[in-house]
């Protein structure tokens, strides 16, 4: 495994962190775990899987801030920390990585976080399926409205006989 | 797909051309297996581009006769200046030109920009308002593109984008307004401030900055993620028609006489001007585009108007003429070729 913060050397440090309930992983060779300021568990002979920053550390906010910006997106390399200052992102599997840290920013952008537009073909099939029950709901309100009870009733159908095949 | 022609776009009729110049929608598409252009080496571009090219373009595609393919590292600052004032690419995309790749259809409607901000941004131009009939054009390429690619996607987040305030449709849709009335009557920042809280922008193009040459406006979709293509669509193509109706009740407002006075000294100015800036044809030509609206000009309509703000931009000129390198004699071809269109005088 190769070290998350230079991408270059082997990893030996391996470094949890949980914060607000959020667990991180980190791997570290030596030289960055130095630079990081996080060689000091050496001594305590701690390099080794454990909860450096849920237990011994815990009181110690910057290591934690300095710990987040350690991870990086294995297809390009980018930090939270360079996303956020260009305002752009390295790659599409950067959004995977740092799913958790865009979305306070995308609420704030576009007042919500869920995709309602156009699928591509290869979206899977639950999410089409999702949106095929929504669309129908959706019918079967307004039929219901305009009190179209026959319409009306061919949804409600088609809605059991999709939420029966979900269930199975 | 539209009729094959090798018409441009601009000279089509349009919807609405007393207060629409024209309607884009952009479709920002990536792949997956590449970083985002800012990341690219050229290599990698060039890479992308062609397997893009070969999606669309290649052996058996119905495309291939209508589009043309361009390496953006053999086209000439010039050309390339050229293209960004026909909108066909943007100012950032003329500036590096190393790998990047465009495919433009023969009328220049549509432009797909490989590697700019994002690896595929497809654009389609349509004079007039026809905001639905530019988003269906986009999308049948989209389907091609979908078809033949690996698209970047993700359930929850939608069409995944470089910049985060693309995310989900991908989708810019922009009509450019003509609004000279809501313009003299100072109300044009209480327009802005008011479609800014329902989801659009609307801001002063041509110009630098926010002036607004010509009262020329772009009025656009803000959010993209949480709202689908046809819902946006639609509520640009509705607040464009508010809009529209301001202007017009606007123009109604101010006394026949006045304004009726003033198409007739932008017409005369045009007609026997000797040199013409462009800032000042954008703006006299804003009053043909009114007069053309109370039927004063038998001889002058629309197209003529989109046709002379399109092609006669700096760069556009020069590209054509290579006497029109030098301001004042651009300026001098520029009222050479408006008498002409208007009517030599
Ligand atoms: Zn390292
Ligand atoms: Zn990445």
């Amino acid at each position: 495994m190769k070290c998350q913060n230079c991408n270059q050397n082997e990893a030996t440090a391996y470094l949890r962190s949980t914060v607000n309930g959020k667990t991180t992983e980190l791997h570290l060779c030596a030289e960055c775990a130095k630079k990081l300021g996080v060689d000091s568990v050496d001594s305590l002979g701690a390099f080794s899987p454990m909860d450096i920053f849920g237990s011994l550390f815990s009181g110690m906010t910057p290591l934690i801030g300095k710990a987040a910006s350690l991870k990086r997106c294995p297809d390009c390399g980018s930090s939270f920390e360079e996303i956020a200052s260009i305002g752009k992102a390295g790659c599409p599997q950067c959004y995977t990585v740092f799913r958790e840290e865009f979305l306070p920013t995308l609420r704030r952008i576009h007042g919500n976080a869920k995709h309602m537009g156009n699928l591509p073909s290869s979206a899977g099939v639950q999410i089409k399926t999702q949106r095929e029950l929504e669309s129908l709901k959706d019918q079967l309100r307004r039929a219901v409205d305009a009190q179209e009870y026959e319409k009306a009733a061919e949804y409600r159908d088609r809605i059991k006989e999709i939420e029966k095949q979900q269930e199975a | 797909m539209q009729k094959p022609t090798n018409e441009k776009w601009y000279n089509q009729i349009g919807e609405q051309g007393d207060c629409v110049v024209s309607t884009r929608v952009r479709l920002a598409r990536n792949l997956r297996g590449y970083p985002f252009p800012n990341r690219m080496t050229a290599q990698q571009k060039r890479e992308l581009c062609q397997s893009v090219r070969d999606a669309l373009l290649g052996d058996g595609s119905a495309l291939r006769g209508e589009f043309r393919y361009l390496c953006m590292n053999e086209i000439s600052d010039l050309q390339a200046a050229a293209m960004v004032e026909r909108h066909l690419i943007s100012p950032e995309f003329a500036k590096k030109r190393d790998g990047e790749a465009l495919i433009l259809s023969a009328d220049e409607s549509i432009s797909i920009m490989l590697c700019e901000e994002d690896h595929i941004r497809i654009q389609v131009m349509r004079a007039g308002l026809a905001v639905r009939d530019a988003l269906d054009v986009a999308q049948k390429l989209d389907y091609l593109l979908d078809e033949r690619l690996d698209v970047a996607f993700d359930e929850q987040l939608g069409y995944l984008t470089s910049c985060p305030t693309n995310l989900g449709t991908g989708m810019r849709a922009s009509v450019m307004l003509h609004l000279p009335a809501i313009a003299q009557a100072g109300a044009v920042s209480q327009i802005a401030s008011a479609v800014s809280k329902i989801g659009l922008t609307m801001r002063g193009t041509y110009g630098e900055g926010s002036r607004a040459d010509g009262s020329l406006y772009q009025l656009s979709n803000q959010i993209t993620l949480g709202i689908s293509e046809q819902t946006a669509c639609d509520n640009l193509e509705t607040i464009a028609g508010q809009i529209i109706a301001k202007e017009r009740e606007a123009r109604s407002n101010t006394p026949d006489q006045l304004m009726v006075d003033q198409v007739y000294r932008a017409l005369g100015t045009l007609r026997y001007a000797r040199m013409l800036s462009y800032d000042e044809l954008l703006s006299l030509t804003g009053y043909l585009r009114i007069g053309v609206g109370m039927g004063l000009l038998k001889t002058v309509d629309y197209n003529t108007v989109n046709r002379l703000i399109i092609e006669l931009g700096r760069a556009s000129m020069a590209e054509q003429n290579n006497s029109a390198s030098d301001p004042a004699a651009r300026d001098t071809l520029r009222a050479d070729i408006v008498r002409q269109a208007l009517g030599e005088a």
